[in-house]
């Protein structure tokens, strides 16, 4: 359904974020995006939802497609507008609005009344702890509290592609859990396709279909998240060893330094 | 009169006229929150507004088109002139920092100065009568019919704004994209749209406060000194606070009222620059105005 | 394929004030042509192009002056035309009422302006740019008020009478005169100025001026580097103040308009902000487009009545600062630099 190819994103027209990326999210799937920090997660997020441009960003190279039709190059507003919802890495939310008032902006959209507060009683049964507060400033709430309420309010949008910039960033590990549960029900309830950036690559392999490691701006690996989660392939990209790059075998138990025949 | 009478004489007419200075800095602090742009040529918004509904409603000895077709066409006047503003000058500016476009709001006031002599000349103009004219007495008070007027038409216009923006979906985008502008253009709001109702609320705005006191004191370039009482009155309400408007609107132009009366006979010329002295009290006690919400950065 | 243009070569020659045989060369024909400027207006044969000369030098050493409170510092003063008033004034009175000879009064004014520009600074030091702007805009109305108040300053007549400086027996009195000691004293402005810009003083203004928590960081005490900002930018104005008092011989309120502080700040962004040329370039710049206007206007080509063309000069004014600001922010300078640099790498373009 979406589908990125041979990305290059350059920054202020000289720093070079992205050299050769190419990935792909299926109807229906959750793809995760791992990588250190620097890799290059981020930045692919932004040149999928347009948000590279607002940040001095360009695509130099390479296209964007949704269902077949091109979208890179155009504003984000225009992208959310075909069902691409761009949750930002931090916390967005809008601090001098209330919770309610924030997911009534993320269905700012929508124009269907009777759906909209259908959508709005569901946010808060799929996120009950946001429900008692309902009228607080979102500003006040705490950061797990205010990551629940932006996936929550992206969800109101009713995306066909939740796009979600490390939302496990400063959570304790109880509501990472969570988090990732309650994006995996909303996948199997509503069919929304996800491309997840994590760091914590362990807890973004449990709940996704397939994965893309990142490093130094190109694709380091790829594979279903059973196969990558054994593979030393995520670990050496994180560490930046093996320079060989050799696969190693399965049979090498998970955490063995790679290379370890060759250092003497 | 007696002392009561005189009081409340002071305050009630400053309360009159202290809701159009309200009104009237509403449309700057729209200006600053939504394009955050500090926009000094605000004045000159305000006169053009004033001289444009004087070229079509033209003065009480010749008056030129009726009431409604002139309110009409300054409205659409006014509008094409917001949207000139924004998409020639403003929309390159976003992004840019808070200096740049301030700098670029002092070079329009002085275009618009000039524009505006050359077009209407120095001379003061009467506007001709929108609404009725003459004093009114309440009790042993009293007021002048134009400023019960004026005072009217501000709060319904103030609160339009308050429902505007707390119920309807635009309002509602324009205030997220106050907060997070990227986030909001990331659930679907429209950068240009913003920008573009941004600067015609805040022509039309200032259009509506300058026709107000021109009603009052004639239409000139002089008008264009509100944006003195304008900046006063952001500053002492909060600068990206539409209540604090309203709050600071009263306090200053009761305060000018009682000072101008108890204080100016012991010193000539106090009442002119009470509000210098305000806007340096309130910067020093509470710099981010009485209803402001942004702190300012301390270093 | 051959050099174009004088590299850097070395540090010592980077470091240089002048750096090259070339700008040697072009400085003593600047200084020639400068030295001889007043022969070669009067050959025009119209008087006001050296009055205009004269002032266009007051002028430069006043925004000199701004140049460095908002174009290095960051300090938007919207009371400049003020600290100028005040100089004059303050030079007026020491040599009217005190009796103090042009030389005495005239670095004593410069000095008490400075210290004005301290006081005023102070409520705003600490306060986000901008709030330093309404805070200096608002000392802009005190001011007048102040003087327009007090009986000893002559209140909305002014002082009149100001003389004007004695070199050794000569008394400075045509526009002949004048040109060189303006001259000398704007050439030592911005030496000064540029100077200025390469010191620890310096460097830490325009630190404060791109980020202060980062420049507090290094060790920069802000608000103190703030307050040095104001006080060097106010002794400019000061000394031209009293520069313009003596020339003029002549002191009133209405001299000083808060236009004229918005043109100053025109000036900067239309030269370009932070470089000492740069202030010299937006002066000569805009003093000259409002010159021509002038000149068009009074000639009878177009027929203009005077207030028109104060109009349209405010429109052309206006007008120039939108468009520098729009398209070339970095003001000519820039502009200059890019035509500089482009002649240096062709046919490698940019």
């Amino acid at each position: 359904m979406l589908v990125a190819s041979g990305l290059k994103a350059v920054y202020g027209g000289v720093v070079r974020a992205l050299e050769d990326v190419s990935l792909a999210v299926p109807e229906r799937g959750i793809v995760a995006l791992l990588g250190s920090n620097g890799s290059g997660k981020s930045t692919a997020l932004k040149s999928v939802s347009g948000v590279l441009k607002t940040e001095d960003g360009d695509l130099t190279e390479g296209k964007v497609e949704l269902d077949g039709r091109r979208i890179d190059g155009l504003v984000p507003e225009r992208i959310a507008r075909l069902g691409v919802c761009h949750v930002l890495q931090g916390r967005s939310v809008f601090p001098q609005l209330t919770t309610e008032d924030n997911l009534l902006m993320g269905a700012y959209l929508r124009r269907d009344r009777q759906g909209i507060h259908e959508d709005l009683a569901r946010a808060f049964e799929y996120f009950p702890g946001l429900a008692p507060l309902r009228a607080r400033k979102s500003g006040y709430l705490s950061g797990g509290e205010q990551q629940m309420l932006v996936i929550a309010r992206a969800l109101m949008s009713r995306p066909r592609v939740l796009l979600l910039d490390e939302p496990s960033l400063g959570l304790a590990p109880g509501i990472i859990r969570e988090l990732l549960s309650i994006l995996r029900r909303i996948r199997d309830e509503e069919g929304t396709a996800m491309l997840i950036a994590e760091q914590n690559a362990v807890a973004a392999l449990g709940v996704a279909d397939f994965g893309y490691v990142l490093q130094g701006g190109r694709v380091a690996a790829s594979g279903a998240s059973a196969e990558l989660a054994e593979h030393t392939r995520v670990a050496s990209a994180y560490m930046g060893l093996g320079e060989d790059g050799a696969f190693l075998s399965r049979h090498d138990a998970p955490g063995t330094p790679p290379g370890g025949e060759g250092q003497q | 009169m007696d002392t009561v009478t005189t009081l409340l004489q002071l305050v009630l007419s400053g309360v009159l006229v202290g809701s159009v200075y309200g009104l009237t800095a509403m449309g700057f602090v729209v200006a600053y929150r939504n394009a955050r742009v500090f926009n000094i040529a605000y004045g000159q918004f305000a006169v053009l507004g004033a001289f444009l509904a004087w070229t079509f409603l033209g003065s009480p000895q010749s008056p030129r088109l009726p009431l409604a077709v002139a309110v009409v066409l300054t409205l659409l006047a006014v509008v094409a002139f917001g949207l000139a503003v924004e998409r020639l000058l403003f929309r390159r500016m976003i992004g840019r920092p808070l200096f740049a476009s301030f700098v670029l709001s002092l070079g329009l006031l002085a275009f618009l100065h000039g524009v505006i002599m050359i077009a209407w000349g120095p001379s003061t103009k009467v506007l001709a009568a929108a609404v009725p004219t003459g004093p009114l007495a309440l009790g042993d008070v009293v007021v002048s019919r134009e400023f019960v007027w004026s005072f009217a038409i501000a709060l319904a216009a103030t609160i339009g704004f308050a429902l505007f923006f707390r119920f309807t979906r635009l309002g509602l985008a324009m205030r997220a994209a106050y907060d997070n502008e990227v986030a909001a253009r990331c659930l679907g709001a429209s950068a240009s749209l913003n920008s573009q109702i941004t600067w015609v609320l805040s022509a039309v705005i200032a259009a509506v406060g300058g026709i107000l006191m021109a009603t009052v004191s004639g239409v000139s370039i002089g008008l264009s000194e509100l944006v003195m009482v304008v900046l006063a009155v952001v500053l002492i309400g909060g600068m990206d606070s539409l209540a604090g408007c309203v709050l600071g609107g009263l306090i200053l132009a009761v305060g000018t009222n009682l000072t101008g009366y108890y204080l100016s006979p012991l010193l000539p010329g106090i009442a002119g620059i009470f509000s210098m002295l305000l806007i340096l009290g309130v910067l020093v006690i509470r710099p981010t105005g009485l209803l402001g919400s942004r702190p300012i950065e301390r270093v | 394929m051959r050099r174009r243009g004088r590299g850097r070569t070395d540090y010592a020659r980077d470091l240089a004030l002048v750096s090259s045989g070339q700008q040697w060369l072009a400085l003593a024909v600047l200084a020639l042509v400068l030295g001889l400027l007043p022969l070669l207006l009067a050959w025009t044969g119209n008087r006001s192009w050296l009055t205009f000369t004269n002032f266009t030098l007051i002028t430069i050493i006043a925004v000199i002056g701004l140049n460095v409170t908002t174009g290095m510092a960051g300090l938007v003063s919207l009371g400049h035309s003020a600290f100028i008033m005040v100089g004059g004034y303050l030079a007026a009175l020491l040599m009217l009422e005190a009796g103090w000879s042009f030389w005495a009064a005239l670095p004593a004014a410069t000095l008490m302006t400075g210290v004005v520009g301290l006081v005023v600074a102070a409520p705003a030091i600490r306060l986000k740019g901008f709030y330093v702007a309404i805070v200096t805009l608002a000392f802009f109305f005190i001011a007048q008020f102040i003087l327009r108040s007090l009986d000893i300053t002559g209140g909305i007549h002014g002082l009149i009478g100001i003389p004007s400086p004695v070199i050794g027996g000569l008394r400075i009195r045509t526009d002949q005169h004048w040109y060189y000691l303006l001259l000398v004293v704007g050439v030592l402005c911005v030496l000064a100025s540029a100077n200025l810009t390469r010191s620890r003083m310096g460097r830490a203004f325009l630190a404060i001026r791109e980020n202060d928590v980062a420049a507090a960081g290094l060790g920069i005490n802000v608000p103190l580097t703030r307050l040095r900002a104001f006080f060097v930018g106010s002794l400019f104005a000061g000394l031209a103040g009293g520069l313009w008092a003596s020339y003029v011989s002549v002191i009133r309120l209405d001299q000083f308009t808060i236009w004229d502080s918005i043109w100053y700040l025109g000036m900067i962004v239309i030269g370009g902000g932070g470089k000492t040329a740069g202030a010299v370039v937006g002066v000569l710049f805009l003093r000259l487009i409002g010159q021509v206007l002038h000149v068009i206007g009074t000639s009878g080509w177009i027929p203009l009545s005077s207030n028109l063309a104060i109009y349209i000069t405010h429109t052309v004014y206006g007008l120039a600062v939108i468009l520098f600001v729009s398209f070339w922010p970095l003001g000519l300078m820039s502009v200059w630099q890019k035509i500089r640099v482009n002649y240096k790498r062709w046919p490698f373009g940019v």
